[in-house]
């Protein structure tokens, strides 16, 4: 039977053009722009002029002026449609007493070149109370006229976390490249801020605060204050997470609970995160899911993505241009390695509709994976996606860490 | 239907981060040296087999009974191969 979800395209991306600089922590990130992709991951980017058929590495480490003790890691891309810009964010490793995010900026379809602009956000020249403090955990979002950048901040001395922050920078200001005013805000109570995708006039921001709750933030556009509703959701469990495969190597050492997906669309706030299992209802850890109406705050629904016999886990999410939610997910355990997923959400039947686009050959040998994956919309053929993933091919070491990049959408659509 | 006065308010404050810096397309003297294969490997090790987290959840008030979840019950998710 025919899958429902089509490939555009499907690539993978040789130890040439990642330079052989890959982690089995991959964090791949991904803007489209027509025929040019930029992708990034740990510890590499890559660019495609020809729509994936070909790549080039792009150095992190020596592309772009060195900060602090140098180029560490969590890179985000995201294009912006309209604006025409490729943002590109890359975090440091902490040196002294801080570290540094950096926002670079390059305008048009101009990856043929290296040319970027960027600025350097540090916590403590945000805002001097927050010295001795790094940010760590880096993911952008948009709206008609911002770009939101979520982190989370911790103290260099003893990786105690103090506070996470969203960063509001007007497009306007990226896009000539000049001087960047920016507003902010902090939660000392809510881990790991997430920006929804998709929004228009008003972001929505979203954290857990507790098993059974969520924050759901709201920032309209034209407000400078933000304001938050809770919103009770069906209880679930974090823990520690165990997904072993068939060489024993559980891939889901490293995961927890923080929300990695949230999507604005047709009226509902989407909101997805790893919850680990919670048998019988859910005898493997899987990707929690809840639909908010954006008005009443009320539970629309909640359609968990799960199978009894392995977990799904690090999702994230992007609506198409028509509303519907395109997603990435790695599954795996149980006689499955590690493999990469992308689907979306046929509402009409009530399901996830999923194909895998490549399985593992292998588990990670050190059990380390993650730690997130990104879907956006394509440009300029907004019914369709765009997403990064990655698999083991060959054996279990960072070496044997295989890319890949997914342009995919509903068959007939 | 909730409202703006019935959300509780965060307060947002401003900031700056200069003027852009323009990066050419050469390699610029001080650019960081291209990590070796053993700097990476070493990367690698480093990694934490966990992450930095933050507070531990707790279970907390509220919460929504599985009768009120809508629909009940969630069919399991298949994927194609």
């Amino acid at each position: 039977m025919a899958s429902s979800v089509v490939f555009h395209r499907n690539v993978a991306l040789s130890d040439s053009a990642t330079g052989g600089q890959t982690s089995t922590v991959g964090e791949p990130s991904v803007a489209t722009n027509a025929d040019q992709v930029f992708l990034t991951g740990n510890w590499y980017a890559s660019k495609s002029l020809d729509n994936g058929g070909s790549w080039q590495f792009v150095d992190p480490y020596t592309t772009l002026p060195p900060a602090d003790d140098g180029f560490c890691c969590d890179q985000t891309a995201i294009y912006v449609p309209g604006r025409e810009l490729t943002v590109w964010l890359l975090q440091y490793v902490t040196k002294g007493d801080t570290n540094t995010l950096r926002i670079a900026v390059k305008g048009g379809p101009t990856l043929g070149d290296n040319v970027w602009h960027f600025w350097d956000l540090r916590p403590v020249t945000t805002n001097s109370a927050w010295a001795g403090e790094w940010f760590d955990y880096n993911h952008a979002a948009l709206s008609d006229n911002f770009l939101y950048v979520g982190s989370n901040v911790f103290t260099v001395a003893d990786d105690r976390w103090t506070r996470s922050v969203v960063f509001r920078l007007p497009l306007e200001a990226l896009a000539g490249g000049g001087d960047l005013t920016y507003e902010y805000f902090e939660s000392t109570e809510n881990f790991s801020l997430r920006c929804s995708q998709g929004a228009h006039d008003r972001m929505f921001i979203v954290s857990h605060n507790s098993l059974s709750q969520l924050r759901v933030f709201s920032w309209p556009e034209s407000a400078a204050g933000v304001t938050f509703d809770d919103v009770d959701v069906s209880a679930w469990l974090e823990g520690s997470y165990s997904a072993p495969g068939p060489d024993g190597r559980n891939w889901l050492g490293r995961c927890d609970s923080r929300i990695t997906g949230v999507w604005i669309a047709q009226g509902r706030i989407g909101v997805m995160w790893s919850a680990n299992a919670r048998p019988p209802d859910r005898p493997r850890p899987f990707v929690r899911i809840v639909r908010i109406d954006e008005g009443t705050k009320q539970v629309v629904d909640e359609p968990d993505i799960w199978n009894s016999a392995f977990a799904y886990a690090y999702p994230d999410a992007y609506p198409n241009e028509g509303g519907e939610v395109g997603i990435t997910v790695f599954r795996g355990g149980g006689t499955r390695h590690p493999g990469h997923v992308v689907g979306f959400r046929d509402d009409g039947a009530n399901l996830w509709r999923l194909r895998v686009t490549r399985n593992g050959s292998d588990g990670p040998t050190d059990g380390k994976w993650g730690d997130y994956l990104t879907c956006r919309r394509h440009s300029p053929q907004a019914a369709t996606w765009v997403a990064v993933g990655y698999t083991l091919q060959g054996g279990g070491a960072r070496t044997d860490v295989e890319p890949r990049y997914v342009h995919f959408g509903r068959a007939g659509g | 239907m909730a409202t703006e006065d019935d959300a509780r308010k965060v307060p947002v404050k401003k900031g700056s981060a200069g003027t852009a810096r323009r990066v050419e397309p050469t390699r610029r003297p001080g650019a960081e040296e291209k990590p070796s294969k053993n700097d990476l490997d070493a990367r690698q090790e480093r990694l934490r087999p966990t992450r930095r987290r933050g507070p531990v959840l707790e279970e907390g008030a509220g919460g929504l009974s599985r009768a009120d979840r809508r629909p009940a019950e969630v069919p399991e998710t298949e994927c194609d191969e």
